[in-house]
């Protein structure tokens, strides 16, 4: 469980990174979906104080859902 | 590749990746330790679960050194290699299903819920 977890908060980490270009391609867009719901899932089992939640992953996701993207 | 879609799920971009990119090791590394492992357990094969730890040590290394580089960090194999080996994590955590069936035939035959704590012995 916690090692799965490190590697999620990696990927959140990423995930922000990564900003909002990576929403312009099919694969990225993907990646986001699946890790920002394992971030998400990880929240029920951490045993820390969480991810530090930030603004830009709320536009982040915002903008993912928004069925205007196309590829 | 054509139109020719390898199933749904976390994968189904991965033939696209390796027709359109240079695939590099970090990547190549997680795939093959997340395979070793698949394989070690439809063989049952234990000699074959510690080459795949050991693969999985190496994609770990390959992973960070990228880490220390902004493009490479950013870049799509990193966070899908970052993302297949938090899938094995997963794998290899999981409660074997026949452990999850005896608690609940225990649970019926007590005439209660399964036992409690099942999905603690995870952690």
């Amino acid at each position: 469980m916690e090692s799965w977890t490190k590697h999620i908060s990696g990927a959140a980490a990423l995930l922000n990174l990564r900003g909002k270009q990576q929403l312009k391609t099919f694969i990225g867009h993907q990646l986001f979906v699946n890790l920002r719901g394992q971030v998400v899932s990880s929240l029920e089992v951490r045993t820390d104080n969480g991810l530090t939640y930030c603004d830009s992953d709320y536009q982040l996701y915002t903008t993912a859902c928004s069925s205007s993207t196309k590829y | 590749m054509g139109d020719y879609k390898y199933g749904d799920g976390d994968f189904q971009y991965l033939p696209e990746l390796y027709a359109n990119e240079e695939v590099g090791t970090a990547l190549t590394q997680s795939i093959v330790s997340l395979g070793t492992a698949g394989l070690a357990h439809f063989w049952g094969a234990p000699n074959m679960l510690s080459q795949a730890h050991a693969r999985y040590n190496s994609a770990l290394r390959l992973v960070s050194s990228l880490l220390r580089n902004l493009e490479d960090a950013k870049a799509d194999q990193t966070l899908i290699a970052v993302m297949l080996l938090g899938l094995y994590e997963v794998l290899h955590s999981y409660i074997p299903h026949h452990r999850i069936q005896t608690n609940i035939l225990v649970g019926e035959y007590l005439q209660q819920p399964p036992i409690n704590g099942v999905l603690d012995k995870a952690h």
